[in-house]
């Protein structure tokens, strides 16, 4: 059976067909108001660095715990994410702040930010999950190696249409391990969002197949591929955060499919860095 | 099937009915001023920039799937749904700036915009073209004046004459609606804490509910710079308070709830600055429809 109505959910509970995942995150990295990705602390699920060859498609595919467990589930079931809790492991919650749940698609790794050559990118595997690209947005991070500077580069894409179209966006100096999506025209600063740019009319993105740096920002730099899932307020000190997908999200519950990478950025919006631990739990459901 | 309990919505959502944008902007070169409105279709990133294409003060109709015929600028909502209704279900939004908040997005359908009317002029001017609109006879669809390069110094005020959602024809401004010297462009020109400012949306006269079309503008006196004369239907906002925090907005739960998304909506963004806002600030975030 499906999950089809709010009867279904019920059910769904009452019969057993749900399941809380725990997680703890150690310390992250340095950030001011700039998304870091979680998976660049210890804890558990373990650290990830998010490398492999360099500028090939690495598909992100869940194996046992390297990202948030869930139950596998009858091929004729659907698989929700119903809500999320999480708290720090002391007073110092780092809070208030702001967390960005993703299903990592999978990514580029080791983009060389000293190459003004265009660096042609391997697409032999696809993406394992939302083949054709919709509502699949690129998120560039600098790993492995700090930028030492704004950068410049020009990407071509393939959108979710299958159209191949270049655009042009900076890539900003931020730190590493930071989420340093570009928004501006050059190669200057301009922080703060997540998304990558896309060809107008996009609705998302199939694959990235070239980039050239106009202006190398220096680094190693990790193009995602992701699906976003939904996001979550957290509050102040020692406040233990919830959302509730159904009851605080319009309804809207995630659908989480076999093999999902669920992964999270956090922008923690006092303090320089986040330097408690956060624990937390996902709860899902099937049906 | 409508969607038109809560059960047809969770139908909707789980049988994959639903798809997400997620959008990326930052401000140009110029601060924004406390109190004022500003259009951030013309904003790059993520969607890409409206430049305002078309020929001066000819009607140009705008939708999802063509922006203007020359920028693709509304943010993509998935596509036509018809015979099924879309409806915006979530907003979520943050900026990185502290002098990014206070402030409020407000999210509008662009009908069109009549481009090219300068603000040099002291006679009438003429718009031509008939709007082709998403809402019949353009019910709930209010009028703004972006500033589409920057206006000189010279005091000026606002007029109009406008067919309302009625079909009444020579309606004008009920008040008199001043125009702000030296406006920046993207400045929504008549918004602002000045004497005679009203924003986002121009005032209507007594009793008028809606605009379907615009025959004149005049200003009061010349002035230098161009404007665009927009005509959009608002849908949702969603204020930001906090620096870093993100604002995430539920649409279910309020009333009206749902607000529809027509099928070609050209959706962008206001942005009311309750705070002196810094030049290249980010705004982002995302909003999520259903339809059934």
């Amino acid at each position: 059976m499906t999950i089809r109505c709010l009867a279904d959910v019920n059910a769904a509970y009452a019969r057993g067909a749900f399941h809380m995942q725990r997680f703890q995150k150690n310390a992250g990295g340095s950030h001011n108001n700039q998304f870091i990705d979680t998976s660049f602390s210890s804890g558990q699920p373990a650290y990830d660095a998010r490398v492999g060859v360099p500028n090939t498609f690495t598909p992100a595919i869940a194996q046992k715990n390297d990202a948030i467990w869930f139950p596998p589930i009858g091929a004729d079931e659907e698989r929700y994410l119903h809500k999320v809790e999480l708290w720090g492991s002391q007073a110092t919650f780092n809070g208030p702040g702001s967390v960005y749940l993703f299903d990592l698609l999978g990514y580029y790794p080791l983009i060389d930010g000293d190459s003004t050559e265009p660096q042609v990118f391997d697409n032999t595997l696809t993406l394992p999950r939302f083949a054709d690209g919709e509502g699949v947005f690129g998120v560039v991070v600098n790993h492995v190696a700090p930028a030492t500077g704004h950068g410049f580069a020009e990407i071509v894409m393939t959108d979710h249409a299958g159209v191949q179209s270049t655009i042009q966006t900076s890539i900003h100096d931020l730190g590493q391990n930071l989420v340093c999506t570009g928004n501006q025209t050059s190669a200057t600063s301009g922080w703060g969002g997540i998304a990558m740019a896309m060809p107008p009319g996009a609705r998302g993105i199939r694959s990235i197949d070239q980039l050239t740096y106009l202006t190398p920002p220096s680094g190693l730099h990790c193009i995602y591929l992701i699906k976003p899932l939904g996001t979550m307020v957290l509050g102040d000190n020692a406040l233990f955060a919830e959302k509730d997908f159904l009851m605080h999200n319009g309804w809207r519950m995630p659908r989480i499919y076999d093999g999902a990478w669920l992964g999270m950025f956090e922008n923690i919006g006092s303090g320089t860095s986040r330097t408690v631990a956060w624990n937390g739990n996902f709860h899902f459901v099937w049906g | 099937m409508a969607i038109n309990s809560t059960d047809a919505l969770v139908n909707a959502l789980t049988a994959g009915q639903t798809t997400r944008y997620d959008f990326n902007k930052i401000t140009g070169g110029s601060a924004y001023a406390i109190g004022r409105w500003y259009d951030m279709s013309m904003l790059g990133a993520l969607p890409i920039a409206n430049a305002w294409a078309g020929t001066a003060l000819a009607w140009k109709t705008c939708d999802e799937a063509t922006g203007n015929g020359t920028q693709i600028f509304g943010m993509p909502h998935g596509g036509n749904v018809s015979p099924s209704k879309k409806h915006l279900l979530n907003l979520q939004a943050w900026t990185t700036a502290a002098t990014g908040v206070p402030g409020t997005l407000t999210l509008v359908d662009l009908q069109g915009y009549w481009p090219g009317i300068t603000n040099n002029s002291a006679v009438a001017q003429t718009l031509t073209g008939t709007p082709t609109l998403r809402y019949t006879n353009g019910e709930g669809c209010r009028l703004y004046w972006v500033q589409t390069s920057a206006a000189g110094a010279t005091a000026q005020n606002i007029a109009l004459s406008y067919t309302d959602s009625a079909g009444n024809t020579g309606n004008t401004l009920p008040v008199t609606v001043a125009m702000t010297a030296s406006a920046i462009a993207g400045h929504i020109s008549h918004a602002g804490t000045a004497a005679n400012n009203y924003g986002p949306f121009l005032p209507l006269a007594s009793g008028d509910t809606g605009v379907q079309n615009v025959a004149t503008v005049t200003m009061s006196a010349a002035n230098t710079g161009t404007g665009a004369l927009c005509l959009a239907r608002p849908l949702a906002s969603i204020s930001l308070s906090v620096l870093g925090l993100m604002t995430e907005k539920d649409l279910v739960n309020q009333i009206p709830s749902l607000p529809e998304i027509k099928d070609g909506a050209c959706l962008v963004w206001l942005w009311g600055a309750g705070a002196a806002t810094a030049a290249s600030t980010t705004f982002a975030g995302g909003f999520e429809v259903v339809w059934g």
